[in-house]
């Protein structure tokens, strides 16, 4: 399947409802995803056909037009969408972009140089020797 | 148009105590990181956070401080002194200011307006960035009841605390399959230590009060206190598996694994955060705790010597008013 870049993963209820419906194989045409769909729902095919779009510009489907109507269909496995979700959410936490509601055992944003990291651990590795030949 | 009068010099009062508070805060907040940055963590973070709620308060504070004499006349009309007074702006209940609002007055409220609905904006936008963020870590197909933590399956190695009103702990399974069943003890430990303290929600409380200081002593005051935060958290996680070098040990540990995978590193940062101050904290002997009531007492005579000096401050405030609104 193509790759590409899928922004923004996190998806709304109905869209997620629509890429499950077409993971498991389900026919790709709005009429067809809004009778399976739609109707306990009481949304139209409009609604559908918007939510369809939507995902095609976030890039997670690909479509033919047969006849007059688009048939879509996955551009990722449901697997491939998981882990590229999760890569951009980590991404997501290493640019801080989620600080203000989240905090890290260690920093995220700032790495300590390599100087400082050898200089600490030999402090700590000291400390905890000289703690082991105490009785 | 006298309330509206009204309204405007009490809204402009309001604004010039607001700024005047930010600039005293700010420019004494270097002085109060010296004296506290040798205090045991957890009285260092309750007295920083006093501290930034500081703006909010001195504000508040001095304004009531210049409305007293007004909304004392309101009260006890006996004591209305805007009669003795004539010829300048009153601020005052009783006796609003009968010209028509002055525009220059009405512009300089709508800069000030504007620019605190970009901050609010913002700020806005970043928490529900954030909010995004945390929704989809704390997806509850992840929950692992025996180990009362969400895990992640991502081979980054990310120990969290993630969540403003009910905050849960987040890991990965990649840090779980690279530390000890010991290790992992002092990082839970740590982040429930951050739950029970509610420390996501004071930060930001504070980042809210502290909009008005001066950026950079804005960005140090929130930087000490969160330093302050986790300094704590390693004290409570030191105290619950008994061993406070073992912390240290996690710390340069995870440090460790998370300068390993590449590509994942962000913008690259020599200073190292808070790792140097967490490991040199804890190297040290344990620094006993102590109350605020020095502070607290400090900060109550403060509160009093505003409102004694509350006729003075009332009539600078008319002056100022007036040469602004004229």
């Amino acid at each position: 399947m193509a790759s590409g870049p899928i922004r923004p993963p996190l998806l709304g209820t109905l869209e997620a409802a629509v890429m499950e419906h077409l993971w498991r194989g389900g026919d790709g045409e709005a009429k067809a995803i809004h009778s399976a769909l739609g109707a306990r729902r009481g949304i139209t095919v409009n609604t559908v056909q918007s939510t369809l779009k939507r995902l095609f510009e976030k890039d997670l489907l690909e479509r033919d037009k047969v006849s007059h109507a688009h048939v879509y269909r996955p551009r990722l496995s449901r697997e491939e969408f998981q882990h590229r979700a999760l890569g951009e959410l980590v991404g997501a936490l290493m640019h801080g972009e989620a600080d203000a509601m989240v905090s890290a055992f260690v920093e995220l944003t700032e790495r300590a140089g390599p100087e400082h990291l050898a200089r600490l651990e030999a402090l700590v590795a000291e400390r905890r020797a000289r703690a082991k030949e105490r009785p | 148009m006298s309330s509206l009068g009204a309204l405007q010099l009490v809204l402009l009062a309001g604004l010039g105590f607001a700024l005047l508070s930010g600039a005293v805060v700010s420019a004494l907040t270097p002085a109060v990181l010296a004296r506290v940055t040798p205090w045991a963590p957890d009285r260092r973070h309750r007295a920083l956070l006093l501290w930034s709620l500081a703006p909010l308060g001195l504000g508040l504070a001095g304004l009531l401080a210049a409305l007293l004499p007004s909304l004392v006349a309101l009260r006890w009309p006996a004591h209305d002194h805007c009669v003795a007074h004539h010829g300048h702006v009153h601020l005052c209940f009783l006796h609003p200011p009968t010209h028509a609002a002055n525009a220059a007055s009405w512009m300089l409220l709508a800069l000030a307006a504007g620019w605190f609905a970009v901050r609010s904006a913002g700020s806005l936008a970043g928490l529900l960035r954030a909010s995004r963020v945390a929704t989809r870590l704390l997806d509850p197909r992840h929950d692992d009841a025996a180990l009362g933590a969400r895990v992640l399956p991502t081979e980054t190695p990310l120990c969290l605390l993630v969540g403003v009103v009910r905050p849960a702990v987040v890991v990965s399974a990649g840090l779980i399959a690279q530390v000890s069943q010991a290790d992992l003890a002092v990082m839970l430990h740590h982040e429930r230590a951050h739950a029970m303290r509610r420390d996501t929600l004071l930060r930001l409380l504070a980042g809210a009060a502290t909009v008005l200081l001066w950026r950079p002593i804005r960005a140090r005051l929130l930087r000490a206190l969160t330093l302050s935060a986790e300094q704590s958290c390693d004290e409570a996680a030191g105290r619950a598996v008994g061993d406070r070098l073992l912390v240290a040990e996690v710390i340069l540990k995870v440090e460790r694994l998370l300068q390993m995978p590449a590509g994942l590193a962000p913008a690259a940062a020599s200073f190292g955060g808070d790792v140097p101050a967490r490991v040199e904290a804890l190297l040290e002997a344990p620094r006993t705790s102590g109350t605020l009531s020095r502070p607290l007492a400090l900060a109550a005579l403060a509160t009093l010597g505003l409102l004694a000096a509350s006729d003075p401050l009332h009539h600078v405030t008319e002056s100022l008013l007036g040469a602004l609104t004229h």
